[in-house]
């Protein structure tokens, strides 16, 4: 992508280009999720860390992990109101 | 739009940890949490705005008096 001439590129490439960037952000998007889920689930959920993880522990760590990724999306969409919201004054 | 979800981000981490506290986790967000979320959400940016505004006005008191800065 080091380059990349826009004012060079056909309609198809420029779809192309616009792809490939949405799967990269999706990606880091991805990225960031998981060492955040991590950290926030990990301290919930294994307060006294044993020497392997037991069957609770991981039931508390799969929910932990579908209850952040609800709450990441309610707080995206809060968030992307109140934007509009904001916007709406102007 | 890159910034856009890091503010996400920082959202939903700081608002889980304050909502969610060390309660039970069940198989769905239950309604209060919800609210919860979303109050959080809207309070901390009407916080970044009102600290926004205040820390404007705060320096230009401190700009318009003898020169004297009100945070020494």
């Amino acid at each position: 992508m080091e380059g990349a001439d826009l004012s060079k590129m056909t309609a198809a490439q420029k779809e192309a280009l616009m792809t490939q960037v949405k799967q990269q952000m999706m990606l880091l998007n991805t990225q960031e999720l998981l060492s955040n889920v991590i950290d926030q689930c990990f301290t919930r959920c294994i307060p006294k860390p044993g020497s392997s993880l037991d069957n609770s522990e991981q039931k508390c760590l799969a929910m932990c992990m579908d209850r952040f990724m609800d709450s990441w999306n309610l707080v995206s969409r809060t968030y992307g109101a109140r934007l509009s919201l904001e916007k709406s004054k102007y | 739009m890159l910034n856009c979800n890091a503010l996400v981000h920082e959202l939903n981490n700081r608002c889980w940890k304050v909502c969610s506290g060390t309660g039970k986790l069940s198989t769905k967000l239950d309604s209060r949490l919800e609210t919860c979320l979303s109050n959080c959400v809207d309070r901390f940016i009407d916080t970044s705005n009102f600290m926004a505004n205040r820390i404007t006005s705060l320096a230009a008191q401190s700009a318009s008096s003898d020169g004297q800065s009100s945070w020494d």
